[in-house]
């Protein structure tokens, strides 16, 4: 029946499975050269409602109004630069064109076209950045919070391994970080226990933007060092990357609505809803016990989000960093139910770039010395560097930020024709 | 003292060799992960040398310490304390996390101005501008100092506010005192705070002073008086205190020294008969004691309600170990006090003469005046174990006095 007298059952099966299905791309080559027209009227009006807004100020000041002219003032200055760009270009081929121009402009202006081609395309990128609506917490500082996921011990060490890369990252690009939470885990490691949660806490203004596409899950593929027979693990690390809040209401107020105390604000908790607990001596307490326990633990009734602090010997510092984390949660849990709320309007727009904790983001594999990122399906092949927080890091970093706003500018652009279907 | 089991030992034994060890001192392996920590990074901060068998040779001489129940505060030499950081060196007392939450308390009401810390003396004669110093510069009394974290902690909380506030602290052991003077060294340097002297006198100081022996203290009269004094009895001492408290820290300021002839209280309450005379010859606005139990403070609210002119003018309270959480379920927020005892003047026959008409609210006083006297009723305020008796004069009542 068969060529061959035996076949094992494991290879047959295999041959007649179809191919294995290759990672799905989404290719972020797509350029905005030529530019859709809905987006182009969507900046048009933006522009019309700056100038109406700036008349309207001349007149009486209003600090809301004035904030809003400061994020409309990017679009119109970006699309009166594409507009006066593209109105030269038009001159410049209608010269080329008509017949009469003598020899020697016909020379320069064909020098000034392919210039002025060139120069569109960038400022067509530039209003393109522009159009896409600026994330709310971009200008904050953040929380990178590292937990482990399937695999283990292996799992683990990857998580330390991660810990230690936007640590070096971080400390490459400048951007001041430090360790607000380190647990372990009790297990059979030599030497340092493993790592059951990191937080670091990246303090520099702006790290919520630069970081905020590293959220999501991790996956790595090596052989670990608690194997023995040398087989390749597959393990998986849970990457969330949360906006760090101001800590009094007055720092903050170059962010808009960064006030405690407005119950409408994204950033308030009501101080009756949270629930301190603290470790409680057993027995008498007071003088008669003098235990080091300084855990603090709070939870927030009505959604049941629970932090709990314990790596300050002080009581009062573990209590003020377990308010800055809960406070951190909250607020992306309020943008997230929001965000929820608007795809859930615009049912069948697809491609909303959120990511939660259940999508897988990036491979590091280290048989190939790999490291792909399945959002932009960019490759790296490079994977000390990466794992040294290098410039290849940097690399997919940048790529993932532009595939995002990519996105971000095709459910907006979504979102307009809905609106004008609508109409 | 129950043995570990061999379970737990092994399991600390698989995440760090050390770990056994400091388990022997804490008895429980999460806080001996934590210490463990604490302990490492000591060594990382203090050591001189690079070395790494160095570091684990020191490491081990720490853990080997800890072992043997020596607190942990006197191996790192320090505790934090609010948002301070305490020296701790043997023979004197550890500040405590229950200590730190009242303190922080008091500070929050006199900032909320909810005390008055106008009445006193020289209500009477009220002179605008001397009234306004006094709203400025109230004075604080810390009686048994010890580690000086009670007046520390509220000078760097109030200090704001008050600009001319003025804190002494008292403690009858000289160790107690170098110790607080160096704490109060560091948390000027610390904080970068010149001592600016008022009338005289820095706005922080520690003196040696047996707050027992009738000498007056000097210093004109206190605002408010704090005090956490030793308060556990000589029985409780030997049966409720841990190994590290009974065999490191100082019974001085654990156990008052029994003082034959003073038979108006038992021997643990003397300090608290003296705090409470302390507090009517000051006119003192307010009062803040640690207690060990719910008994004692029973003992100390009796004995305070008996005193002729603390009661009926003042509120008392009751506050547990957190005053500013809510009561959990199972917690009393109410104390009674039997009327008769009061009146009684004798703390202790409370037990003794509740019969059954204990249940009778209004009831005749034991001297036979004819004065009805009520059984009074003492907020407790917060969450977990009792622990500081609260007595304060309110605004409404020292203007009615003459």
């Amino acid at each position: 029946m068969f060529g061959a007298p035996y076949i094992c059952r494991r290879c047959f099966n295999a041959s007649l499975k179809p191919a294995r299905r290759r990672l799905l791309k989404f290719s972020s080559s797509a350029t905005h050269g030529s530019f859709s027209p809905a987006l182009l009227s969507r900046a048009r009006n933006l522009a019309s409602e700056q100038d109406r807004l700036s008349k309207e100020t001349a007149e009486s000041f209003d600090a809301k109004i004035a904030r809003r002219i400061g994020e409309l003032k990017g679009v119109s200055e970006a699309l009166k630069e594409w507009e006066a760009a593209q109105d030269s270009l038009k001159e410049l081929n209608s010269l080329l064109k008509d017949p009469t121009t003598d020899s020697e402009l016909r020379e320069l202006a064909a020098e000034d076209l392919s210039l002025t081609a060139s120069q569109l395309e960038t400022l067509s990128q530039r209003l393109a950045t522009s159009l896409t609506p600026k994330h709310p917490f971009q200008d904050l500082p953040c929380l990178v919070e590292i937990r482990p996921g399937v695999g283990g011990g292996e799992a683990a060490i990857f998580a330390a391994d991660l810990l230690r890369m936007y640590q070096a990252y971080c400390s490459r690009k400048g951007m001041r970080s430090s360790l607000l939470k380190y647990e372990t885990a009790d297990g059979d490691s030599d030497g340092q226990p493993p790592l059951a949660e990191a937080i670091l806490e990246v303090e520099s203004p702006g790290a919520y933007g630069e970081l905020r596409s590293e959220a999501g899950v991790h996956r790595v593929q090596r052989v670990p060092a608690t194997e023995s027979k040398g087989r390749t693990h597959t393990s998986a690390v849970g990457v969330l990357v949360l906006p760090s809040l101001p800590k009094s209401g007055s720092e903050g107020q170059d962010i808009g609505d960064a006030d405690f105390n407005d119950p409408e604000s994204d950033y308030y908790i009501n101080p009756g809803d949270v629930r301190t607990d603290v470790m409680r001596a057993r027995g008498a307490g007071g003088q008669h016990v003098n235990t080091t326990d300084s855990a603090i633990r709070l939870t927030h009734i009505p959604t049941n989000t629970v932090v709990s602090m314990q790596d300050s010997r002080s009581q009062h510092q573990n209590r003020e960093r377990a308010w800055q984390l809960l406070r951190s949660k909250l607020a992306q849990a309020k943008r997230e139910a929001r965000e929820e709320e608007v795809v859930k309007l615009r049912r069948g727009v697809i491609g909303i770039a959120k990511m939660g904790r259940g999508d897988k983001v990036r491979t590091y594999n280290w048989g190939q010395q790999r490291v792909t990122d399945h959002r932009s399906g960019l490759s790296v092949h490079n994977l000390d560097d990466v794992m040294d927080g290098g410039d290849d890091l940097d690399k997919i970093i940048e790529s993932v930020k532009t595939w995002l706003g990519d996105r971000e500018i095709e459910t907006m652009l979504a979102e307009d024709e809905a609106t004008n279907n609508a109409r | 003292m129950p043995r570990l089991s061999h379970d737990l030992i092994r399991k600390a034994y698989s995440i760090s060799s050390f770990l056994p060890l400091v388990l022997r001192g804490t008895r429980a392996l999460d806080s001996a992960i934590n210490e463990l920590g604490w302990l490492k990074e000591h060594v990382f901060e203090t050591s001189k040398t690079d070395c790494p068998k160095a570091h684990q040779k020191q490491l081990l001489q720490l853990c080997i310490r800890r072992s043997r129940a020596e607190p942990l505060q006197y191996i790192l030499g320090s505790q934090p304390f609010g948002d301070l950081d305490i020296k701790c060196r043997p023979k004197v007392l550890i500040p405590r996390p229950e200590t730190e939450a009242y303190t922080a308390h008091v500070a929050k009401l006199l900032l909320e101005d909810s005390l008055d810390v106008l009445s006193g003396p020289t209500r009477d004669s009220i002179d605008s501008e001397d009234q306004l110093h006094r709203r400025r510069a109230p004075k604080i009394l810390d009686v048994c100092s010890g580690s000086g974290c009670i007046s520390l902690l509220l000078h760097s909380l109030l200090v704001e506010k008050f600009k001319d506030i003025s804190i002494l602290g008292l403690d009858i052991s000289k160790t107690a005192v170098n110790i607080a003077r160096d704490n109060l060294r560091a948390y000027i340097k610390a904080k970068n705070f010149v001592q600016q002297p008022r009338q005289g006198h820095p706005q922080v100081q520690f003196r040696i002073h047996d707050v027992l022996s009738p000498t007056p203290i000097g210093f004109g009269h206190f605002d408010v008086i704090l005090s956490n004094p030793p308060y556990i009895s000589n029985s409780h001492f030997a049966t409720e205190t841990t190994r590290s408290v009974r065999n490191y820290e100082p019974r001085l300021a654990l156990v008052p020294t029994f003082i034959p002839g003073v038979l108006l209280c038992k021997p643990e309450d003397i300090f608290y008969h003296r705090l409470l005379e302390l507090y009517q010859t000051n006119k003192s606005s307010m009062l803040v004691m640690e207690i060990g139990d719910e008994e004692q403070a029973r003992r100390v609210v009796q004995m305070a309600l008996s005193t002729a002119q603390v009661s009926g003018s003042n509120g008392v309270e009751i506050w547990r170990d957190w005053p500013e959480q809510e009561p959990q379920p199972g917690e009393d927020t109410v104390m009674r006090i039997d009327g008769r005892s009061i009146a009684a003047g004798f703390p202790d026959v409370e037990k003794k003469s509740a019969d059954g008409e204990s249940d009778t609210r209004l009831r005749e006083t034991i001297d036979g005046k004819g004065v009805r006297v009520e059984d009074t009723h003492i907020p407790i305020k917060g969450a977990g174990m009792i622990r500081t008796v609260i007595l304060s004069r309110t605004k409404s009542v020292g203007q009615e006095r003459p």
